[in-house]
């Protein structure tokens, strides 16, 4: 039963076995619970309106207009909340690719960021990032072709992983294919987080800086498979540089900020990487 | 599975949610039950996805997906209940004492209990892949999509299941050659 066609007919067999009705009580028991349980309604914004015909939209745009306009008045007009040093305000990053139309800048973290201490240097994928003490590292032992979505398991990453995060990143000649071609490609393979669970931005999607490189933020808090942490979420951004695409992949008990402020460490080096098998 | 039972659900409609759980409720507790080997861990398993199904049932985009996005909520499910998994041991008599559906006689008794064992030894979220694929007969693909991972972590955890399960099943064997060597 040890080859794996034998095997696989025997598991079938097996799994065959055992019960294929819920017991009655279970299923009572929840539609019980459920009598004075509330939905959850779903309060964010949507990216599209698509049901708003184009008069609508332009008087609800010009609502918020005047909304934003009239609170920054009422901002501006007390002065003391601006001497006394409090945050500063958010700022967009910089335009950094005549592709990106929407400046993405991480708000505060809400997960604790530990300071980026450990030097992680990829000789396989061509760059260079810090992670947090504690963590492990385990550099890709083959090369990543492009053509896979990123895969945690898989040897062709290269994996930092801490107790309750994890970060894979690969990298890979873009060859004949320009940044635009290759991000096509990968939307229709994969979707636009490379996975196809979590598209709900737009697809010029916002731009970030990787290192100080322009980079793209294609994964935005989507909804992780709680294998690294309960209810864990992950983020992805993609980066060009001098004809190579830079994948990286957090999951876990982390967020924007916690995700930007490892991406801030990473140096590019695509002339050291190494694309043998 | 009917779209405007999904619609109504979604939109607070409990009895319309109570006659989806009654369409799917057995599969559900099929599949829970085979990836956790325990009864009543499958039970519980099933009630809480349940309950959190009609939770989150407003966030659900798109009703034809009604099914796949429950059996995600299913596994995830499981994933929690496996972490208070009890021994083994209690599992085997509970599954072999409580066949629904008749077991093939090509698979002998010594060799479910040699796959039990091996089985309970996969990390659960290669169960789940096992149990998708080998039970429900699903793509990889498909899989990939229901729990929200790229099709390439579906098929290497189907993957090191079946390799899990194979070396599983030579240790097994070993102290039966050996002693056969010996006898």
């Amino acid at each position: 039963m040890t080859d794996d066609r034998s095997l696989e007919r025997a598991a079938r067999s097996w799994l065959e076995v055992g019960p294929t009705e819920a017991p009655d009580r279970v299923v009572e028991a929840a539609l019980l619970q459920i009598q004075t349980t509330s939905q959850e309604r779903d309060l964010r914004v949507p990216w599209r309106l698509p049901t708003m015909s184009t008069p609508t939209r332009l008087a609800a745009a010009a609502i918020i207009g005047v909304l934003l306009v009239g609170g920054a008045f009422l901002y501006l007009d007390q002065p003391s909340q601006h001497s006394v040093g409090g945050e500063p305000s958010p700022s967009a990053a910089p335009s950094v690719s005549p592709s990106a139309s929407v400046a993405a800048s991480p708000s505060a973290s809400t997960v604790a960021v530990p300071p980026m201490t450990q030097p992680f240097t990829s000789t396989r994928h061509g760059y260079a990032i810090r992670y947090p003490s504690g963590w492990s590292a385990t550099p890709a032992t083959k090369r990543w072709t492009g053509g896979d979505g990123p895969d945690p398991s898989a040897s062709n990453m290269d994996e930092l992983s801490g107790p309750s995060a994890r970060l894979v990143v690969e990298s890979a000649p873009l060859g004949k294919q320009t940044a635009d071609q290759w991000k096509a490609a990968y939307v229709a393979r994969f979707g636009q987080d490379g996975i196809g669970v979590c598209d709900v931005l737009p697809l010029d999607w916002p731009a970030i800086t990787i290192g100080g490189r322009p980079g793209f933020l294609d994964g935005n808090d989507c909804p992780g498979d709680g294998t690294v942490a309960p209810n864990d979420r992950f983020f992805e951004a993609l980066a060009f540089v001098d004809g190579r695409v830079y994948l990286f992949w957090i999951q876990g008990t982390v967020d924007r900020a916690y995700f930007q402020s490892m991406l801030d460490t990473v140096t590019f080096d695509p002339a050291a990487a190494n694309d043998k098998p | 599975m009917d779209r405007d039972l999904v619609e109504q659900a979604r939109n607070g409609d409990r009895e319309a949610f109570a006659v989806l759980v009654h369409q799917v409720s057995d599969q559900l507790y099929a599949v829970a039950q085979r990836i956790l080997r325990d009864p009543g861990l499958a039970e519980d398993a099933l009630q809480n996805a349940l309950v959190l199904a009609w939770r989150q049932l407003p966030h659900l985009r798109e009703p034809a997906r009604f099914e796949a996005w429950i059996h995600r909520i299913l596994v995830h499910a499981c994933y929690d209940e496996s972490k208070r998994a009890r021994p083994w041991t209690a599992t085997i008599r509970a599954m072999s004492a409580d066949g629904g559906s008749t077991p093939d006689a090509s698979v002998a008794v010594a060799d479910r209990d040699e796959l039990e064992r091996a089985f309970r030894h996969l990390p659960v979220d290669q169960r789940s892949v096992f149990v998708l694929h080998h039970y429900l007969g699903l793509p990889l693909v498909e899989i990939a999509e229901m729990l929200g991972i790229p099709a390439g972590t579906a098929r290497s955890r189907l993957h090191y299941a079946t390799r899990g399960l194979r070396d599983a099943l030579v240790a097994d064997a070993q102290p039966t050659i050996r002693e056969g060597r010996l006898a």
